[in-house]
């Protein structure tokens, strides 16, 4: 998301054909991309190269202890056994099932926003603070939310039944994650929606659609792309994302597995979620 | 209709706070909310043992953030006024670690530079690659605004060098941007569990970790408060997150 | 701000010492494989204001960058005040530059925006402090001293960005656009109180715009480019009278330029399909070669006499103007323009005739 560039955006001569580098001649001075150096530097050594050994390692590349020669031995077996199989297919309706349904939620919401910053109501701040609020939360903080709600305790068990101990279900932790995700899709999605020129709906209004209409047929393309994008990011994030999960399967063997608590730490000191 | 949706969002993101709070207050909640009557004594009771951790977590935020200037800020100059295939590519690469999940990427830090961790360089370092993302996000559109382009061009025809640009007339353009970036890099380090959660020398944990400690084996009642004063530091944070994305310019039609 | 006093002192310096104003010499600017300026070559005198005009696209703006020191020069020279600035930083060719929009740094005061260059310099507080003061009294912006930028109007943005521009009393003044964020309806004034403000200064002035009444208002030189090279560089008079081309008459002055030849006591054109009798043109001498007949849009009548100096031509387009109507007619291959009274019946086709002394003919030989 952060390697898009505005550049030369403006039709002028002045900025269309003078996007290059401002020159700075008669001072000799270093090249650009050396400003870059120290970043790409730690990216390349703390980011890629792990997940290049990583993935080395995994295909039998690496050196040993990994036993030898290339070989995709180790996907076929995690990928035969059941419990990663089912982990892994967990996983992945937790993070698309959880994304999506915070999509649904969350195009109104930003369209409403939208609305109201343009409209310069009030209390918008309240509801945008309250809204990013969810992003700094570690996964674990929204697991206790969840058993502090819907435990075997939980406050909502006292108003029905049902809520007990819904939080060590499938959808319980759907909701959790649902909370994990929406400050993930809300903010990038609010920027597409404040680009959105109000012109375009009021013209096909006037046009005779109506709002349904107009919703599905401009809005809805309109927000399509930004929609795409920040879900594919929400989906790889709920995807690692290990702190519910652990939370909530403390003391609560039954709940079903899902993968990141499922992946021990091949290397290293393995630190297990410490157990009662 | 849209107004419904919003409000239901907004209590479906507090009802889980006022619970907590509910919960830190209450003297014994297994009885019910406030069962057993009304206290703060929790609240005594999960500060000193979070205290040094919390003071711990902030300084990770704070070198997380430095760090992140340093580094992300040069590297957002040159994307942003530079562009070509090289930046882009560098845009996927530094996006690596939104795709990548975090405990894989933790675990093969770990693998990969063992003898780092026990001095918490690996925590750092860690949370400063999940954190550059970010950065980058706010920094580059605001550095690769147009105008701000010409007026440096116009400062520097009025006899201004380098640093003095950067001074009085880049760093103020972005100040809103840079505001953004330095408070969600705090907020995400801060609240930071996956890196933490394996990165961290092991016998000074972050607050992240110490309260996952707590939901393993303290008291509900307790790990409550616990949330809730982790929650108090983080939320004045994304309130300025907040205000100052608010007065980011180009808002208003 | 105290600063080093390695910075270079910009006190005036009494024009007369300076051996030149600006100079653009065989000047060529290169994006990557496009040329888009190519062997430009200029002289701005001291005081002086010289408008660059062309087409969009044409490399007027980057000339302009050029010369500020903000694309890097492929071939050529850019001198200023005697010095050759070709390859110095922008920050020390003391220019003053006034961007398209203006680039008022919204940050800053109205004061703290003119006095911008005069801290960049170290200039002495007292000195800063008078000389903006200057700059607010010439741009008529006193009341406005401590006002932020968004509360100033169009108009207002310019006179800062002029006055902090002239702030630094430069070699040389750089107006790109200058109007052209402006309400049409403004334009006319703001053009009128522009000239002033740049009559009242002593530097070398550059104006890049694409509109012809700006230049030819506004310059007293033109310098008309067209695919990144210079058509003709004149006085507004001489472009207007004596056209290098017909791109030259039509971009200008909306006319039309004919090859002609003369023979018999009459002009010929349109590949002989019209004999006008010289008589009835304005004859003038012409500095480029060829003789040629410059039509304006008072130049015909329509006739009813078919005779042998009409030309029947084709009606493709009419537009009602207030106080007559415009016709487009199409002769031959060549498109011309024809006023006839608002009350005339218009047939499809008209017989044109020059009005008398209104027709020039360029000829080489007076």
């Amino acid at each position: 998301m952060p390697s898009r560039t505005a550049a030369g955006g403006r039709a002028a001569v002045v900025t269309g054909a003078g996007v290059g580098p401002a020159t700075r001649r008669g001072a000799p001075h270093a090249p650009a991309w050396l400003a870059a150096l120290p970043a790409l530097v730690v990216i390349g050594l703390f980011s890629a190269y792990p997940v290049l050994v990583m993935v080395a390692n995994s295909l039998g590349l690496g050196q040993p202890p990994a036993d030898g020669g290339p070989t995709l031995e180790h996907y076929a077996r995690a990928l035969g056994s059941v419990t990663v199989r089912e982990a892994l297919l967990n996983s992945l309706y937790i993070a698309v099932g959880s994304v999506l349904i915070t999509l649904c939620v969350a195009v109104p919401v930003v369209l409403r926003q939208a609305d109201d910053d343009r409209a310069g109501r009030r209390g918008g701040a309240a509801t945008d603070a309250l809204l990013t609020l969810p992003i700094a939360l570690p996964g674990i903080i929204i697991g206790f939310f969840a058993i502090v709600l819907t435990g075997r305790t939980g406050l909502l068990g006292l108003a029905w039944d049902g809520f007990s101990g819904l939080a060590y279900t499938f959808s319980g932790l759907l909701i959790a994650y649902l909370y994990f995700s929406l400050p993930r899709v809300l903010g990038p999605l609010r920027g597409a929606a404040a680009t959105l020129d109000p012109s375009l709906t009021e013209s096909a209004r006037t046009l005779g659609a109506s709002r349904p209409r107009v919703f599905l047929t401009v809005t809805l393309p309109l927000l399509l792309p930004a929609a795409i994008e920040t879900s594919g990011t929400a989906i790889a994030v709920a995807l690692g994302g290990y702190g519910t999960v652990a939370t909530l399967s403390e003391g609560c063997g039954s709940c079903r597995s899902t993968l990141p608590t499922n992946s021990p730490p091949g290397t290293g000191s393995p630190p297990r979620p410490p157990s009662r | 209709m849209t107004r419904l949706i919003t409000r239901l969002t907004c209590a479906f993101v507090v009802i889980p706070l006022l619970a907590t709070l509910v919960a830190a207050t209450s003297v014994d909640f297994s009885q019910g909310p406030w069962g057993g009557g009304l206290t703060l004594d929790w609240f005594a009771h999960a500060w000193p043992p979070l205290a040094p951790v919390i003071g711990r977590s902030l300084a990770v935020a704070a070198l997380v953030v430095v760090l992140n200037l340093a580094v992300g800020g040069p590297l957002a100059w040159w994307v942003a006024r530079h562009p070509s295939v090289l930046t882009r590519l560098t845009g996927y690469l530094v996006n690596v670690p939104l795709a990548v999940p975090g405990i894989a990427l933790s675990v093969a830090l770990v693998g990969t530079y063992p003898m780092l961790r026990p001095s918490g360089l690996l925590l750092v370092l860690g949370h400063l690659v999940f954190t550059l993302p970010f950065t980058l996000a706010a920094l580059v559109p605001a550095l690769a605004d147009d105008e701000l382009r010409t007026n440096e061009s116009v400062a520097r025809s009025l006899g201004a060098g380098a640093v003095r640009v950067l001074r009085t007339i880049t760093v103020p353009a972005c100040l809103v941007a840079v505001t953004q970036a330095v408070t969600m890099v705090f907020a995400l380090s801060f609240g930071e569990f996956n890196v933490s959660f394996f990165v961290n020398p092991p016998a000074t944990p972050t607050a992240p970790f110490a309260l996952f400690d707590s939901y393993s084996t303290q008291r509900l009642e307790l790990a409550s408060a616990q949330s809730m004063i982790f929650v108090a530091f983080v939320a004045p944070v994304l309130t300025a997150i907040v205000l100052a994305r608010r007065r980011a310019p180009g808002r208003t039609p | 701000m105290s600063t080093p006093a390695a910075v270079p002192t910009t006190d005036p310096t009494p024009t007369a010492v300076r051996p030149a104003g600006l100079t653009v010499d065989d000047l060529t600017v290169r994006y990557g494989s496009t040329t888009a300026v190519e062997h430009v070559s200029l002289d701005v005198a001291p005081a002086e204001t010289v408008a660059v005009i062309g087409p969009s696209g044409c490399g007027k703006s980057t000339t302009l960058r050029a010369v500020a020191g903000l694309v890097p020069v492929a071939e050529g020279a850019v001198g200023l005040a005697g010095r050759d600035i070709t390859g110095l930083s922008p920050a020390r060719r003391d220019i003053g530059l006034v961007p398209q929009n203006y680039a008022v740094f919204p940050h800053m005061s109205v004061a703290a925006n003119i006095g911008y260059g005069l801290r960049a310099r170290g200039t002495a507080t007292p000195r800063r402090e008078e000389r903006v003061r200057e700059m607010l009294e010439l741009t008529h912006l006193s009341d406005l001293a401590e006002r932020r930028p968004d509360q100033l109007s169009g108009g207002q943005r310019q006179r800062v960005a002029l006055a902090r521009a002239l702030a630094i009393q430069p070699d040389a003044l750089l107006l790109d656009e200058p109007l052209a964020a402006l309400d049409p309806q403004l334009r006319g004034g703001l053009r009128r109180e522009l000239a002033a403000m740049l009559a009242a200064t002593e530097c070398a002035t550059l104006i890049v715009t694409h509109d012809q009444r700006e230049a030819l208002s506004l310059g007293s030189r033109i310098a008309l480019l067209r695919d990144g090279r210079l058509v003709q560089f004149d006085t507004p008079q001489r472009l207007w009278d004596d056209p290098v081309d017909a791109f030259v008459a039509d971009f200008l002055a909306g006319a039309v330029l004919l090859d002609a030849e003369v023979a018999d006591g009459h002009a010929v054109t349109l590949d002989g399909r019209w004999r006008i009798p010289v008589g009835d043109l304005a004859v003038r001498p012409t500095g480029h070669g060829a003789v040629r007949l410059l039509l304006r849009h008072d130049s015909l009548t329509v006739t009813d006499d078919a005779d042998a100096a009409a030309l029947l031509a084709e009606v493709t387009h009419s537009e009602f103007t207030g106080d007559g109507v415009h016709l487009t007619v199409r002769a031959g291959e060549r498109l011309l323009g024809v006023r006839v009274p608002p009350d005339a019946r218009i047939g499809r086709s008209v017989s044109l005739a020059v009005a008398p002394g209104r027709a020039t003919l360029l000829s080489p030989r007076a």
